[in-house]
Parts: C-alpha cells; sequence; structure tokens
C-alpha cells in the first residue's frame, strides 16, 4: 500500500498545481482592462461625431442615430427561413443573406444602417439570432456644398476624406475608458472659416462656368487675404457625400489643392515682384518687346509685338519677351530663392486632405531653359492653393499670410477648444513693393487692352492678372495644342487690398474654330458673375473683418409655396423650418416639425408618392 | 477507531457541504447566465432555474440510490451494465433514434426525455476499471494478462464516444482511466508508454478532421479571427476582467446577452467571473479542488481496493472534467464543449454527478461503519 500512497500523493500534487494554476490565471485575467477585449472598438462604430459648421453656424455636417443589424448564426436553427424573412424586409437578395449567416463567423453584420420601418418590422419579427444595434450616421444636409471640403466618413463613422479625416481625432467621440481618462475625448464640433452662401455662389459660378467652356474641371478660391480666412474653394465636379459610393474616387479630390499644373502667366507676378524687391529692376524701368525672346540659340515666342513696355504694360499684355528680359538681368537661383520663399514647391498648413506640393525643380536641375520658363510659369507645377497663398504677400505689403479653414474648434457647451488665426509665414518682400505690383495689375483690367479687360464690376477696382497654359503632354513629350489651363487672379479692391480670387479652369479644349479659351476672358466671366453676386451679400468696403450684409441668404434651392399637392415628395434637406412647413401650408397633409433650424432629415424621403392626409414628419438641426 | 470513524463521518459531512455549495452557488449563477436564453425561447425568466431545480431533486432521489446500493450490486452485474451502457452508445449513433445537435450526434431521444448516453458511460468505466483492476493484484503489473483486457473495452467505449463526434467526453474518459490505472499501481514504464500513444492518437484525431484544427489551435491565439474561431475565448476572458475582483453584481452580466449568449451551458463559469468576480470564480476552482481532496482521502481511507479506486476515480472525474471547462474558458485549453459539473445547465450530467456523489458517501460511510 506504501507504494499507492506515493502515488495518491502525486495525485493530490497535480490536483493542486493544476488548482494553483487556474487561480493565478483567473487573477491575472481580472487584472487586465476589459478595453483590451474590444473586438471591433465598440465605441468607435457607434460613437457620435461632432457636428460641422460655416462661419455662420450654418450646419455642414451632423450626426443621426441609426439602427444596425447583425446576426448571431450559431444561436440560429432555421437559417434559411430566416434568410427569407430578412430578405423580404430589407430588400437584400435571400441567397446573399444565407451565405452569411452560413459563413463560420459568430457576428456578422446584415445590414448596417437600415431605416427606421426596417427596424421596427425587425423588432416584430423577433427573429431568432437577430439584432439591431444603434449607430450613428453621417449627414451632410447641403449635399454637394462644400463637399470636397468636408470630405465624407465611412460606414464605421470614421473620416475618409477632407476635414472628416484631417480632423477625425477632434470629431470622433472617445467615450469613456475605464482608467483611460488620457483619451477619453467628446465629440467637438468645428467652424470652417467658409461661408456657406459664399460657397454656394462659388460653386454654382463654377459648375455653370466648367460645363459650359466644355473644361475637364475647375477651382475657385475666394480668401481674405489679409486674416488668411478661406471664404470660399468651390471645385467641380464634385459629389454628395450622403451618396459617396455612387461617385467615382475622383470626385472627391479637392482640385484646389490636388491638381498640379503649370500656372503660366500668372506667375509672372511673382517673378516680377522678385525683381521688383531685389532691385534688379524699377517699376519705370522699360523693356523693348519685338515679339521674340532669345537667349543663345533659345528663343521664346511672345503673343505679340507689344514695344517697350514697363511692369504695368507687362501685366496688361501679359508680354512674354518683356518678362524674361526683366527676369534675366538675375541669376537663376536668385529666383529660385524667391520662390521657395513665396512658398512654391511645399504643401501648406491647411486642415484637408489630398494636398500635393506640385514640381518645383531644385535649382541643381535647372537647365539653359529654365530660365526662359520659370518665369513665364512653366517648368514649374502649382496647386490652385499655392497661388492663392502667395498672392497674399500682395495684400499685407510683403508678408506672407497662412491661409486657414478651420475657424475654431468647440465642444458642446460651446467652450472654445482650439482657435486658429491670422497666422504670418514669413516676409517675402520688403514694404512698398505689393503696392507697385497691384498698382501695376490694375493695368490688366484697362479697359482698352488689358488681358482682364472684361472684369469689370460697378464700384469695384480690381487688381489682376490672366494665364493661358498650354499643356505639356507627357505621352507625346509636347505641349497640346488643343487644350490649355486657363486662370485668372484678382486682388480687389484694388486701393485697399484685402479679398483674393483666383480661378482655374484644368483641360479647356479650344472652341469650335480652333480658338483658344484664354484666362483672361473665362475667368473674367466667371469672376464677374461671381463678385457681382457676392456684392449683394457682402460689404466690400468694410475695413475690418469680412461683413455680411444679411445673413442666410438661400442657398440653393428657392421653394415656392405649392398651389397644391406634388404627386412625388420634394426634398426638403437644407431649408429653413419655417420655409419648408409655409410649402404644405392649406395643404391637406400633416407637417410635424422636430427640433429647430434647418432640415436635416425628412420622412417620407424625397421621390415618395404623396398621398393626401399624408404626415410629413421634418427633423430640424 | 472511534476517533477515526468520527473523521469519516466529518469527510462525509465535508463532502456534501462542497457538493451543497457547488449546487447552491450553481443555481444562483445559473438562474442569472441562463436569463436571456430563457426569456428568449421560453418567455419565463425562470425557466432554466425550474428546469435545472427539478433535476435537482430527481438528483437527489440518485444521491440517494448512489448511498444505499451495495458496490457488491453493481459489482455482480457489471457486465449486464457494461453491454447496456455500449448499446445505448451505439443506438445513440443511429439516426432516428438520436438527435443531432450542433453537429454531434449525442442525445438518446427517449420521447420522455432525452440524455446522453456518454455521460453514463463516464461513470460506467470508473466502475469497470475500479472492478476489474482490484481483482488483477498479482496480474497488474502484467501488460497482457491486466491491462490490455480492460484497456481494450476502454478504448472501444472511448471510440463509440468519439464516433458520436463528442472528442472532450473521450479525452475525459482517456484521462479518468489513466487516473485509474496509475492508482492501481501499473509500472510506470507502462503508464507512460499509454500516456504516449494516447498523446499521438489525440494528435492525429485532431488533425485529420480540418474543423478541429482551427478549433484547436484558436486558443492560442484567439486575435487570429476575433469575430470567427476565436471569438468566444476574447468574450469568456473579458468577463473576468469586467467583473474584477468582486464582481458586478449576481444578474449584472452584460456579456451573457450579446457576446456569450446560451451561457448557461459551458461557458456559465464566465457569467460566475463577471457576476461575482474573481473572487467566486476562485471559490468555485477551491470547492471543486476541496471536493477532489475530499474524494481522495476517501479513498486513501477506504481498506478496499475496489472502492479506493472507485472513490478517487469519481474524484477525478469531476475535478478534470471542471478544470477542463474552466481551462477552456479562461483560455488555457482548446474550446471542448463539455460542462461545468453540478453548476452548467443539463439533467443527465446533474444527476449521474450526483448519483457519483451518493456512491463516494457510500464508500465514506462504509469505511466509518
Amino acid at each position: 500500500m506504501n507504494n499507492v500512497n506515493i502515488r495518491l500523493r502525486i495525485v493530490l500534487i497535480i490536483v493542486s498545481l493544476i488548482s494553483l494554476t487556474v487561480i493565478v490565471r483567473i487573477i491575472y485575467l481580472s487584472l487586465i482592462d476589459s478595453e483590451d477585449y474590444n473586438i471591433f472598438e465598440k465605441e468607435e462604430y457607434m460613437a457620435k461625431r461632432g457636428d460641422i459648421f460655416d462661419r455662420n453656424g450654418h450646419l455642414f455636417a451632423i450626426s443621426d442615430e441609426l439602427d444596425s443589424i447583425y446576426a448571431l448564426p450559431f444561436e440560429m436553427t432555421a437559417k434559411k427561413e430566416i434568410a427569407a424573412k430578412l430578405s423580404s424586409i430589407l430588400n437584400i437578395k435571400e441567397k446573399t443573406i444565407l451565405e452569411k449567416l452560413q459563413s463560420k463567423k459568430n457576428f456578422i453584420w446584415i445590414k448596417r444602417q437600415i431605416n427606421p420601418n426596417q427596424a421596427e418590422r425587425i423588432v416584430k419579427e423577433k427573429i431568432k439570432g437577430v439584432y439591431l444595434k444603434k449607430e450613428y450616421k453621417r449627414f451632410y444636409p447641403n449635399k454637394n456644398l462644400a463637399s470636397q471640403i468636408l470630405g465624407f466618413c465611412d460606414i464605421d463613422n470614421r473620416g475618409v476624406e477632407g476635414i472628416e479625416k484631417a480632423l477625425d481625432s477632434y470629431l470622433i467621440q472617445n467615450l469613456n475608458r475605464e482608467n483611460r481618462p488620457d483619451i477619453e475625448q467628446e465629440a467637438f464640433n468645428l467652424t470652417l472659416t467658409i461661408d456657406a452662401n459664399i460657397q454656394g455662389f462659388a460653386e454654382y459660378s463654377i459648375r455653370n462656368a466648367v460645363i459650359s467652356e466644355k473644361a475637364e474641371s475647375g477651382s475657385l478660391i475666394f480668401v481674405d487675404g489679409k486674416t488668411g480666412e478661406i471664404l470660399a474653394m468651390a471645385n467641380y465636379p464634385d459629389f454628395d457625400p450622403n451618396f459617396y459610393s455612387n461617385y467615382n474616387q475622383k470626385n472627391f479630390r479637392n482640385t484646389a489643392i490636388f491638381n498640379q499644373y503649370e500656372p503660366g502667366s500668372v506667375f509672372k507676378i511673382f517673378t516680377i515682384a522678385s525683381l521688383l524687391d531685389y532691385n534688379a529692376i524699377t517699376k519705370n524701368d522699360f523693356f523693348v518687346c519685338d515679339g521674340v525672346y532669345h537667349k543663345g540659340n533659345l528663343k521664346v515666342k511672345c503673343t505679340g509685338i507689344h514695344g517697350p513696355q514697363n511692369i504695368a504694360g507687362i501685366f496688361k499684355y501679359s508680354c512674354n519677351d518683356a518678362t524674361l528680359q526683366a527676369a534675366n538681368r538675375i541669376e537663376g537661383k536668385v529666383l529660385y530663392g524667391y520662390l521657395k520663399t513665396f512658398g512654391f514647391g511645399e504643401t501648406s498648413s491647411l486642415l484637408l486632405t489630398g494636398e500635393q506640393s506640385g514640381l518645383f525643380r531644385d535649382i541643381s536641375k535647372w537647365t539653359d531653359r529654365s530660365m526662359l520658363a520659370v518665369p513665364i510659369g512653366q517648368e514649374i507645377s502649382v496647386n490652385a492653393m499655392q497661388m492663392v497663398r502667395a498672392a497674399t504677400t500682395f495684400v499685407n505689403d510683403g508678408v506672407m499670410i497662412d491661409p486657414f479653414i478651420v475657424k475654431n474648434i468647440f465642444d458642446d457647451n460651446k467652450k472654445i477648444i482650439k482657435e486658429f488665426s491670422r497666422t504670418e509665414i514669413r516676409r517675402v518682400l520688403r514694404k512698398g513693393v505689393s503696392k507697385d505690383i497691384i498698382k501695376a495689375m490694375e493695368s490688366a483690367t484697362d479697359e482698352i487692352g488689358g488681358s482682364a479687360r472684361r472684369l469689370k464690376i460697378e464700384g469695384i477696382n480690381f487688381a489682376a492678372k490672366s494665364g493661358t497654359a498650354e499643356i505639356f503632354d507627357p505621352k507625346t513629350n509636347k505641349y497640346s495644342d488643343k487644350e490649355v489651363t486657363s486662370s485668372l487672379i484678382t486682388v480687389f479692391p484694388a486701393e485697399n487690398p484685402r479679398y483674393i480670387a483666383y480661378v482655374v479652369f484644368h483641360n479647356v479644349y479650344h472652341d469650335e474654330e480652333g480658338r483658344v479659351r484664354w484666362g483672361g476672358i473665362i475667368g473674367s466671366n466667371l469672376l464677374n458673375n461671381f463678385i457681382t453676386r457676392l456684392t449683394g451679400y457682402v460689404d466690400f468696403g468694410s475695413e475690418n473683418q469680412i461683413t455680411v450684409k444679411q445673413k442666410d441668404v438661400s442657398i440653393s434651392k428657392q421653394f415656392k409655396k405649392l398651389s397644391k399637392l406634388p404627386e412625388i415628395m420634394p426634398d426638403l434637406i437644407g431649408l429653413s423650418g419655417g420655409d419648408a412647413e409655409s410649402i404644405f401650408s392649406n395643404l391637406n397633409v400633416k407637417v410635424k416639425i422636430n427640433g429647430a433650424g434647418l432640415v436635416y432629415k425628412q420622412s417620407p424621403e424625397d421621390g415618395t408618392t404623396l398621398t393626401k392626409g399624408m404626415e410629413i414628419v421634418l427633423y430640424l438641426k | 477507531m472511534k476517533k477515526d470513524s468520527h473523521l469519516q463521518n466529518n469527510i462525509g459531512i465535508a463532502l456534501l457541504a462542497s457538493v451543497i455549495l457547488l449546487v447552491g452557488i450553481g443555481l444562483g449563477f445559473l438562474y442569472s447566465a441562463s436569463q436571456p436564453a430563457s426569456l428568449k425561447y421560453f418567455n419565463n425568466q425562470f425557466y432554466y432555474l425550474i428546469k435545472q431545480g427539478i433535476f435537482f431533486i430527481i438528483g437527489i432521489f440518485f444521491f440517494m440510490a448512489g448511498f444505499f446500493i451495495k458496490i457488491e450490486f453493481y459489482k455482480k452485474n457489471i457486465k449486464f451494465i457494461v453491454v447496456i451502457t455500449l448499446i445505448l452508445l451505439i443506438v445513440t449513433l443511429i439516426p432516428g433514434i438520436s438527435k443531432e445537435v450542433a453537429g454531434g450526434r449525442r442525445w438518446l431521444n427517449l420521447v420522455i426525455f432525452q440524455f446522453q448516453p456518454s455521460e453514463i458511460a463516464k461513470l460506467v468505466v470508473i466502475f469497470y476499471l475500479s472492478f476489474v483492476l482490484a481483482n488483477k493484484k498479482e496480474f497488474i503489473e502484467d501488460f497482457y494478462k491486466g491491462i490490455l483486457p480492460p484497456l481494450l473495452l476502454v478504448g472501444f467505449i472511448s471510440f463509440l464516444i468519439l464516433a458520436e463526434n463528442d472528442f472532450s467526453t473521450t479525452f475525459l474518459v482517456l484521462v479518468t482511466s489513466m487516473t485509474i490505472f496509475f492508482l492501481a499501481g501499473i509500472r510506470l514504464l507502462t503508464f507512460f508508454m499509454l500516456i504516449g500513444v494516447g498523446g499521438i492518437a489525440g494528435v492525429l484525431m485532431i488533425f485529420l478532421a480540418q474543423y478541429r484544427i482551427t478549433r484547436f489551435f484558436a486558443f492560442l491565439n484567439p486575435w487570429e479571427d476575433p469575430l470567427g474561431s476565436g471569438w468566444q475565448y476574447i468574450q469568456s476572458m473579458k468577463c473576468f476582467s469586467l467583473g474584477k475582483f468582486f464582481g458586478k453584481g449576481i444578474g449584472e452580466s452584460a456579456q451573457k446577452s450579446f457576446a456569450l449568449p446560451e451561457a448557461q451551458n459551458d461557458y456559465i463559469f464566465a457569467i460566475i467571473g463577471e457576476e461575482g468576480g474573481a473572487f467566486f470564480a476562485i471559490v468555485v476552482v477551491l470547492l471543486f479542488t476541496a471536493f477532489a481532496f475530499i474524494g481522495l482521502n476517501i479513498a486513501k481511507r477506504s481498506k478496499d481496493k475496489t472502492h479506493f479506486l472507485l472513490a478517487s476515480g469519481i474524484a477525478s472525474l469531476v475535478f478534470i472534467q471542471a478544470m477542463v471547462n474552466i481551462g477552456v474558458v479562461i483560455g488555457i485549453l482548446p474550446s471542448t464543449g463539455i460542462t461545468l459539473p453540478f453548476i452548467s445547465a443539463g439533467g443527465t450530467s446533474l444527476v449521474i454527478f450526483m448519483f457519483a456523489c451518493g456512491v463516494l458517501f457510500n464508500i465514506a460511510h462504509k469505511e466509518a461503519g
């Protein structure tokens, strides 16, 4: 029995060891932070996002609570029946659902963010293994407005493009994580420097112009050059962030910072400013244009034979010959240094995504040709915002300002968490040079012969410079003879410069008769249109911050009171509650209003057939 | 002798106490853990509690049976019992009579009630080995005469259980059998060889079925497929970190309704960890350990080798099954699908274990008396 006792003792020791191991493991597990187990970061996909507003409190983006439906297949017995039931409610193919249910996963999303009617039916059906979960969905009440600035969010409510991505960490709620107050954060809201109305005007103008000019795309930037606030940054084509998946990737790109192109003659203002600052020329130096500029055996054709011209004449006629004569008084590396200080070849600090720095070849790689190309805006590529940023130098007497798009970040108690304001980047030109440049640029709008003479609005003096750049085709290794990049910059009011408007059309085809669509012409048409509309809205005479004459001009929609009930539900999103309600007054429907502000959601959705006595619910915020 | 008898009585009381505590704690947590499933399927939050309560009462009768039926009775009829068990196991494999649940054919449907013959088989193997090995006094060190015959029968029963696709019960039967062989005094060399053969067979079994490989290795890194094979490990381990040391309080588990549905079965220990905290979880582990110690003590004190092997076999079975279940829940063993004795929902299991306790109590009492 002795041997047995030893064996029994061994068994007891093993029992004790197992028991001890298990106890140690239990204690260890109980000490782990339960957050470490969050499989799909529940807080993240459940998380709320802060709202985004324009500078006047107009809503750009909000979060809305919706149900998502998921399944735990291991709880299910009759998967086929369940798939059939779900299919009829959700309008998804039965086969698709069944495949999901038969997968080996323990947790499956059947459909994210379903509409409330479907959610109600799912609840009623009480299907075994099928559950609902509340999620927040991002909603953009203004649809395409400012879409490329805002960007959009994926199904998990994380920013994918634009400000949504750049400021994702501020916008997204980081729920109370146990013992981790350091990363706990509520969903912060943003105020942009953008003015929804100006943005609306800008988008309207650029859209019409791009379509009528048959350009591939276009951008219009409007900034308060004194402060650096971007008031509008409009591109076309654009997209509706509510339905981003219907669009091509290309539509998401913020053309104003994404497209890199040779700026052409607009660039001359930076060349001439550099020369003035370096004292290589004076504003009264004359250069004789004979139609061609020669240097060694290289030559550059001018747009005409302009005769003797000073800097005002250079801008007025956009004279290549005179510009190059002036520029070649200095060495390439001097010009290179100036253009670097103007910020070319570097990205900005804008809180946006997709910015391209442009290609500004290092001085060591310049060839003999470079000093015949760079001064007139070739052999260098820029993005539109770089041009505007460099131009802020002329508004601030030689100091370049950093344009910005986010005004502040604030919490739900309106407490400001972070504020952005005018930031000087550096002094580029000595005092006084800017004034000469502005004065010279004014001549471009001279009625007789000015290249931007069509830019003309009663009561405003414009300093401007246009550009029409040929497009280098890397395939043929030649400049295209069919299309150009047309652009126009203006700084106004010329007597007290404050605002900068810059428009650029990409890939504008020559018209039917083969004529080039000059920047001075199509740019002027557009800016006339845009700025004329602005004169009713912005007080350009005001010395201080941008002053708006009237608030809330209807941005894109003009609804009249309806005389009879329409057959289908109109799209009311973005309207003020009063406007939306008045449309239906005296008609045979009940209108219920939830909240205050602008309509961000409507039931039924637009396109639904309306019947008498129907209840229309509008959600306002 | 009087002192000794007093001690034996105390051991019987300690045994009863540990079982009553386990069943008591079990019913409390079972009620909480089963609430979501009870409400969902039966619209009555007490459904599983009532069911388990009824089986507990039935179990008391089985305990009495275990206590009063003389061990000699089983000894006389062991061949008959083994044959019946084999028939039940084989019948279970026939479609139509048995019920298939979650890919395994383990349930015998006897119209009035269903039960798992493998639950009975576990105990029958212990009885059988105890009788056979106790009788082989002089042959116990002889492989062919002493060990091979019972080994073949255990192997056959294991094979039948395995055919039900019940890998875990097979494992349990084999480990318990090995413990009995070891305590019966077989040569160490033979013992280790058997373990080696069993180990190789186990590895082969795992690798022969693809689904077992993923399932088997998921516990090593549940994060590889957190929504698939790793799900239950992650969710059950999370329970302990949610429960911290003193738990959320009974009824407060969040995991039971979302992450670990049907927790009243194999994952009830996770809910104990979440609602009762590490404290209650450790209490449960200690109760099982106490049960093992008491059982082995009863064995040690018995003068009859049959009783010695029977008592230690029962004690080992309960302890091993409990630790395997807990080991899965705390993420140190591969998922098995084995219940926690006395605590998990399940009629056959509770009744059988209570019967086994009756037998243990019987042995304790006999040695005392």
